[in-house]
């Protein structure tokens, strides 16, 4: 995949439909990961970015269309996304500290503002780490 | 859409005003206690760290928490 250290050019739909994403928040449209930190992101998140890659597959403005629209369909995509994340962590460490710190990150991210509270935190720890 | 891990810290000390202090042996119970402040905090750190195993070393903030290795 690419990646851009610029905006996605649907940063001004996700303001409008969600609410300001945090700092550090990281997009993909089609094949392009954008990055308007700046800051390289690591392989677990870009294994996160192609999942919504894969999803969006050739039609990127369908995907975030309903995306932005649709509350359920946003919370179903982005556990799919976590669930690739945390298996890409558990590649590249053992350490059970570090794993757990992960997938607690991750269930907070998952549960928060940034997708507009769609799951309680318990339910996304669930989903995300206690699938397999 | 996602954004990137806090920075986390097993090796290293946190010490809070709280008296909360992590260290590899309880961190997930040191951080379940100091959790809010903890992740919050840890989020966007300028610290020495990389993308894998981070390293946070001497951070500190005005109001009063410190990292140490």
């Amino acid at each position: 995949m690419k990646i851009l250290y610029e905006k996605p050019p649907v940063y001004d739909r996700i303001v409008k439909a969600i609410g300001t994403p945090p700092e550090g928040a990281i997009y993909t449209y089609g094949d392009t990961i954008y990055v308007p930190s700046g800051r390289t992101p690591d392989k677990a998140l870009i294994t996160h970015e192609e999942t919504h890659s894969l999803q969006q597959g050739n039609y990127p403005e369908v995907w975030w269309n309903r995306y932005l629209k649709d509350v359920e369909f946003r919370a179903e995509q982005e556990l799919a996304a976590y669930r690739m994340q945390i298996e890409a962590v558990k590649r590249t460490t053992r350490d059970k500290h570090k794993r757990g710190a992960a997938l607690e990150h991750m269930a907070r991210a998952m549960s928060g503002p940034m997708y507009g509270n769609v799951i309680s935190y318990l339910d996304a720890w669930k989903a995300i780490g206690g699938y397999a | 859409m996602t954004q990137r891990l806090p920075t986390y810290v097993v090796e290293a000390r946190l010490v809070l005003l709280t008296d909360i202090e992590i260290s590899a042996e309880n961190f997930e119970d040191a951080l379940a206690r100091g959790k809010d402040l903890a992740i919050k905090d840890f989020v966007d750190i300028k610290g020495n760290h990389n993308d894998s195993a981070f390293e946070v070393v001497s951070v500190s903030k005005k109001d009063g928490w410190r990292l140490t290795r």
